[in-house]
């Protein structure tokens, strides 16, 4: 198994947010986490990047059977683990091309691959750059200042496609993106796809799983997962809202 | 009872009075009187001078300094902080390397300023100690008490130089703590352009003061960029005065990085003097340890229609001391001002302390201006993103502190200057 997390709660700022949440993720398989807004999700995704502002106060998580918990966050990075950012950080003066450069050597120093040269980097950018449409323009520019909204989505599934992860998480990678760059990042998902990787998407929206079919569709409620189902689930969901789902397990 | 240093520097000079003014112009030399008489008028400022709350400029000064009133350590290589480009002067100790003046098929000249006072006195003496304030500076008029050379470009109106000019400054001591006075002038005529990077180094461990005053005049229409590097051992105390005068439609661009020294005070007055100007300033700080860098800059609207911005940023960590202080001054009848003022810090240890101060003194009231200061840690949203992305933590934070001061760099015109500075701030970065 490629991700089990066991049992996982999670607090910040000593508030509880995850209560106990059972997931496993396999090798070529799409899940898709939805659930109303402040349910856990971004804590969700955001603990198994490794960020520390969150507190595991109890369980764990396994990556291809190791204790992930105890690696630090460049080191689960490296081992494959990519987190597409609900709000993507700006970092002024700093230029893509140097940042997925560094990023992208690391990945490969931790596989035992020798660091790309210049001319092979800039042949990496072009070709993956094309993958998700993004304007070369874009990767001229210092990471994210200035982008639109929809544009730093795309730049998150850029940066995927540049690591070429092994767990990739996305966190509404799809809200504020229009019809055509919907279907442009999402085609750019699949063409990541291979049967030894897996995609989470976390998302409000049955449409982007219209382009990205899951295997499961996970419903996340108060930091537990309260129900599990396939691919119609989303249609269900898109139909009647959470409340029958919650009212359900309420009971 | 401790003689007062004013006394002190008195009697400094009037015990050389004879080796210093030695060969100089007369006319130089009365400027020497009277500076003298204006530096005791004024008495250096006090650790109580509003003006001087980060920077005990008597402290500073204070000092069992030798002083050389001949050349010295002209026999040592010179340690660059950039590579050398275009046409060069290079001065050691406050003296020029050579006395000869250069004088190129388009009229530029170039070389020693001590040599230029000899020969084109009826050009140099209309500007030299005419732009920097020796009115109300103490320490500018005590420069024009001792300088007895330094560096010298004149640029004819009309002229665009084909190459740029380095100017370097170096300073080499042998074993004891030297003072050095130096001096720069540099004069753009009309519509004249010019690429103009000037250094300022020392060698390693040596123990200096340096007294520095420059002096830069852009005629009507001139357009300049200037690229000033300071970049002296960790023992360099350095007081600087900056002055820079620009007539009507003149453009100039300046970034000016402090990178190192023990303690560095200097104060840039930009005094834009004919309408539709444009001054852009921009500058960059490192202070790191027990360094102290207070940088004092003022803009002088005197006329209508003219624009300045200025961008300050400041990286402050260990014990440093960081200070800037951002005068703009806008004359009643100069509307249409645009005075932009931004400061922007970076506080990397809970002990080091960064002061960021605007005043506006606005007496138009169809103006334009605007100020900013921010004092800020690394952000940590960024360092956790580019470490998601497989980045070592020291490498995310070294690179965003990078991007903070590549802002900055990314300013000077050319390249390969780009690429220089870049390497010498990231070195100052893996420092902290
Ligand atoms: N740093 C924090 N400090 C305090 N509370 C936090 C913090 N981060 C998250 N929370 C709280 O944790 C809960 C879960 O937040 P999270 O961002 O994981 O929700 P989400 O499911 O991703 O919601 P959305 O659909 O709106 O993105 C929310 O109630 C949120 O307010
Ligand atoms: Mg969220």
């Amino acid at each position: 198994m490629l991700l089990e997390v066991k049992n996982l709660h999670c607090m910040v700022d000593g508030k509880p947010i995850l209560k106990g949440i059972d997931l496993e993720v396999g090798e070529g398989e799409v899940h898709a986490i939805m659930g109303p807004n402040g349910s856990g999700k971004s804590t969700l995704a955001s603990v198994i990047a490794g960020n520390p502002k969150y507190e595991v106060t109890e369980g764990e998580i396994l990556y291809n059977g190791k204790d992930l918990l105890s690696m630090d966050i460049e080191e689960r990075a490296r081992a494959g683990i990519f987190l597409g950012f609900q709000y993507p950080v700006e970092i002024p003066g700093v230029s893509m091309a140097n940042f997925m450069r560094m990023a992208v050597n690391a990945r490969r120093a931790y596989l035992g691959e020798d660091p790309l040269s210049a001319a092979e980097f800039l042949r990496l950018m072009r070709e993956k750059g094309a993958v998700v449409e993004l304007d070369s323009k874009l990767t001229n520019r210092a990471v994210n200042e200035g982008f639109s909204g929809g544009e730093k989505k795309k730049n998150e599934i850029f940066q995927m496609a540049m690591l070429d992860p092994t767990l990739a998480i996305l966190d509404e990678t799809d809200s504020g993106l229009d019809i055509d760059a919907l279907r442009i990042v999402a085609t750019g998902v699949n063409k990541l796809k291979r049967p030894d990787n897996a995609t989470v998407v976390i998302t409000h929206y049955q449409r982007l799983l219209d382009y990205i079919i899951p295997d499961y569709v996970h419903v996340l409620y108060k930091g537990r997962i309260i129900h599990t189902g396939g691919k119609e689930l989303a249609l269900v969901l898109e139909e009647e809202g959470y409340d029958r789902i919650i009212n359900e397990y309420n009971n | 009872m401790p003689r007062p240093l004013e006394e002190i520097l008195s009697d400094l000079y009037l015990s050389n009075i004879d080796i210093i003014g030695e060969g100089i112009p007369a006319w130089v030399n009365a400027l020497r009187s009277r500076a003298l008489e204006n530096f005791n008028l004024l008495s250096l400022p006090s650790a109580k001078d509003e003006n001087y709350r980060h920077t005990d400029i008597r402290r500073l000064l204070d000092g069992e300094w030798e002083t050389y009133f001949i050349p010295s350590g002209m026999n040592r290589e010179i340690n660059r902080a950039v590579p050398q480009s275009g046409y060069s002067i290079d001065v050691v100790n406050g003296f020029c390397t050579s006395n000869e003046l250069t004088i190129l098929d388009n009229g530029i000249v170039y070389g020693s300023l001590r040599t230029a006072m000899i020969q084109m006195g009826d050009i140099i003496s209309r500007y030299y100690d005419k732009i920097a304030d020796v009115e109300s500076t103490a320490t500018s008029a005590l420069n024009t008490v001792f300088a007895q050379d330094g560096a010298f470009l004149y640029l004819p109106d009309g002229v665009e130089a084909d190459k740029s000019f380095s100017l370097t400054f170096a300073y080499h001591s042998e074993d004891q703590a030297q003072m050095c006075f130096s001096r720069a002038l540099v004069i753009a005529g009309k519509g004249a352009k010019a690429n103009v990077v000037i250094s300022s180094v020392s060698d390693g461990e040596g123990r200096f003061l340096i007294e520095h005053v420059r002096e830069t005049y852009a005629g009507d229409g001139a357009e300049m960029k200037i690229t000033e590097i300071n970049s002296c051992g960790a023992n360099a105390v350095t007081v600087a005065g900056n002055y820079l005068r620009q007539e009507s439609d003149s453009r100039v661009d300046m970034v000016s990085l402090w990178l190192n020294g023990a303690a560095t005070r200097v104060n840039a007055v930009t005094d834009l003097v004919g309408p539709d100007c444009e001054s852009n300033l921009c500058g960059l700080y490192f202070a790191n340890g027990s360094e102290r860098v207070d940088v004092n800059m003022t803009v002088n609207h005197m006329v209508p229609e003219c624009r300045s911005s200025e961008l300050i940023k400041g990286v402050v960590s260990g014990e440093a001391v960081g200070a800037f202080t951002g005068r703009v001054y806008v004359a009643p009848d100069a509307q249409h001002t645009e005075a932009f003022q931004q400061s922007r810090n970076l506080q990397l240890s809970d002990t080091a302390k960064i002061y960021t101060e605007p005043q506006l003194e606005i007496y138009a009231d169809d103006v334009k201006c605007s100020h900013g200061a921010t004092v800020g840690q690394m952000d940590e949203e960024a360092v956790y993103y580019m470490r998601q992305r497989g980045i070592a933590e020291a490498d995310a934070k070294r690179l965003q502190m990078f991007g903070f001061v590549n802002d900055v760099i990314s300013k000077c015109p050319g390249e390969e200057l780009c690429e220089s500075l870049a390497v010498l701030a990231q070195s100052r970065i893996d420092e902290i």
